[in-house]
């Protein structure tokens, strides 16, 4: 195991990553800018080291202050959480350079499962359904009306060179296929020098399925069930929950084992997740993995009983797997509401301010993550999640039952927030009946939710 | 304040204080170090080649000055003291020949912070003295960590 770990990371996930540190005696260093001087994770370290100045460049993002911060306080390894870093396969890479280790994949397997349409193909060839659509870039309308009729419509053009949504264009018939391709051309010429297509269908009322996977440096790996993730806003996830209450227990086995075996067919390592979409028939297709531990996992953990982060060290440090998948029991139900300082009642502004009174629910099932107290000030410079309020119960319904009680007693003052959203959507019949697919919140708007504030 | 009520405010704050700075000055290697109480200023200097007295045994020099009666006219005390700051997390090292009392101008290099390898120059911000050096050369250091005070030049 490590001698100590330098945490590159702030919020939340920086005092979660320090509390499984300190649980397991490994002495760790909290990286922090300049605003984070007086934060939750600073205090709660025995050592802290300032990296740089507000701006995330300068400090969160800065690789060689970071590694620097690392050697100089005889660290031996970096967690990156999640966001900033994690997923950076140069810094893996340079953290490997000065002999750190960087708790995640290695920088080889992170770039191999760092292009979403290579691993799409590469996982599609382990044995994962992919969303159907083109083989390729379409050569001309004929191609193009041919394919689709073999994907069935509609279809999502998309410009090869692309990302972020920009120059995509729905296509519902052939007719429309006829108008809409050589837009699209334009289109992809004009924004991006480069007028080639591809398309996929387009899956409308979909959910967002996830499955945790652990896989050791030595071609073991174990899942850890699913996660629904299907309440967003603008693709942000703001409610997550497990297991999936789309599913029934065959169909959520069927994904688990296909997952798992495939992305160790796949050579992948440490944690991870798969995400999928879920159609209205329960056909699910692999959309993309992430090589690094999510915001949600603490529901995985509430079902579980294992610590993902301690795993995440273990597998790091170059130990084996010690679980294997029959001693994974999934029990019970639980909730993650991922409380943000967004104005519910504003179409989610982000808020800043200081947190002036501050008390959370507690008793059976409840966890709350939090780098929150009372006095702190929330910088404008980074993400807007305050804290994560995790529920379980022995099934859906008392989850819920414990949630709608939980999110009652959730106090915060000073700053606006989005819990009076969740103490909504709690009520709502469409989540109570797992009936939420993910554009639904961007169709009805949140304000359906929350109504008009008091 | 009376004369005799600061007397024993000075005597007061020499009691309480000095050991605990004398303690702090040598188990870091600084120079000098001077606290505020109120209106009495403590300074402690250290013996040494870089400043305060020769007294045999490496006895420390202690001046305590109150704003309103001037025991001891401190130098510079109109002056502003101007915080010289890391600009880098890594090795500090000083320029040759810094030390206190030594006149800068803006620009002047005062040492280098060491990142992986490559030197960040550190430089006096405006014209002044230098007052304390605080880092030690070769120290750790992170983004931001007072490295040396200096004694801004009044304009004019």
């Amino acid at each position: 195991m490590f001698a100590k770990i330098l945490i590159a990371n702030r919020g939340e996930i920086a005092v979660r990553i320090l509390r499984t540190c300190q649980e397991l005696g490994i002495p760790a260093v909290v990286a922090f800018s300049e605003p984070d001087r007086d934060s939750l994770a600073v205090r709660l370290s025995d050592e802290a080291i300032c990296i740089g100045p507000a701006e995330a460049r300068r400090s969160y993002l800065n690789q060689p202050a970071l590694i620097s911060a690392a050697l100089i306080t005889g660290c031996d390894a970096v967690h990156p959480g999640y966001g900033f870093l994690s997923e950076d396969a140069s810094f893996a890479e340079a953290c490997a350079v000065h002999d750190l280790v960087f708790i995640g994949p290695r920088a080889q397997v992170i770039e191999r499962f760092a292009s979403k349409y290579a691993v799409r193909r590469m996982l599609a060839a382990t044995g994962l359904p992919t969303v159907p659509g083109s083989t390729g870039i379409v050569a001309d309308l004929a191609d193009a009306l041919a394919q689709a009729e073999a994907a069935g419509y509609p279809v999502l053009l998309k410009p090869s060179a692309g990302g972020g949504g920009r120059g995509m264009r729905l296509v519902r018939s052939p007719r429309e296929m006829e108008t809409q391709l050589p837009l699209a051309r334009s289109e992809a010429r004009a924004a991006f020098g480069d007028d080639s297509l591809y398309f996929e269908r387009w899956i409308e009322d979909n959910r967002h399925v996830e499955v945790q996977v652990l896989v050791d440096s030595y071609g073991n790996g174990i899942h850890l069930g699913e996660r629904d993730c299907s309440v967003q806003r603008r693709h942000q996830k703001i409610v997550e929950e497990a297991p999936s209450p789309a599913m029934d227990e065959p169909a959520r086995e069927r994904l688990r084992d296909l997952a798992i075996r495939s992305v160790v067919a796949a050579g992948y390592e440490n944690a991870g997740t798969l995400e999928f979409l879920l159609d209205r028939e329960g056909n699910f297709y692999f959309i993309e993995i992430n090589c690094r531990i999510q915001v949600e996992h603490p529901i995985t953990e509430a079902l579980t009983g294992i610590d993902l982060v301690a795993e995440q060290l273990r597998i790091a440090s170059g130990e084996r797997l010690t679980l294997t998948q029959e001693q994974v029991q999934l029990r019970g139900h639980a909730f993650e509401f991922r409380i943000t300082a967004e104005d519910a009642h504003d179409n989610f502004s982000p808020q800043t301010g200081v947190v002036s009174e501050l008390s959370w629910p507690e008793g059976p099932g409840i966890r709350v993550d939090t780098h929150l107290f009372a006095g702190y000030e929330i910088p404008p410079y980074y993400d807007s999640l305050l804290a994560k309020l995790i529920v379980w119960g022995e099934d859906r319904g008392e989850a819920l039952a414990r949630a709608r009680a939980a999110l009652a007693d959730c106090r915060i003052e000073g700053v606006k927030t989005n819990l009076p959203f969740h103490r909504a959507i709690v009520d709502n019949a469409a989540f109570v009946d797992a009936e939420v697919s993910t554009n639904l919140l961007d169709r009805v708007g949140p304000a359906a939710f929350v109504g008009e504030p008091a | 304040m009376s004369t005799d009520e600061t007397a024993e405010a000075m005597a007061k704050a020499v009691t309480a204080l000095v050991p605990a700075l004398t303690e702090r000055l040598s188990r870091h290697g600084l120079a000098e170090i001077e606290v505020r109480q109120g209106d009495l200023r403590v300074r402690v200097v250290a013996p040494g080649p870089t400043g305060g007295s020769a007294a045999a045994g490496g006895s420390v020099e202690v001046t305590v000055t109150t704003s309103d009666v001037g025991v001891t006219p401190v130098e510079g005390t109109t002056a502003t003291l101007d915080p010289v700051r890391s600009p880098a997390v890594g090795h500090f090292v000083y320029a040759d020949g810094l030390g206190p009392g030594l006149s800068v101008s803006a620009g002047t290099e005062i040492g280098f912070v060491e990142m992986l390898g490559i030197r960040h120059e550190v430089r006096a911000a405006a014209d002044g003295v230098v007052r304390h050096l605080v880092a030690e050369s070769g120290e750790p250091v992170e983004y931001g960590q007072l490295l040396v005070e200096i004694d801004r030049t009044p304009a004019g």
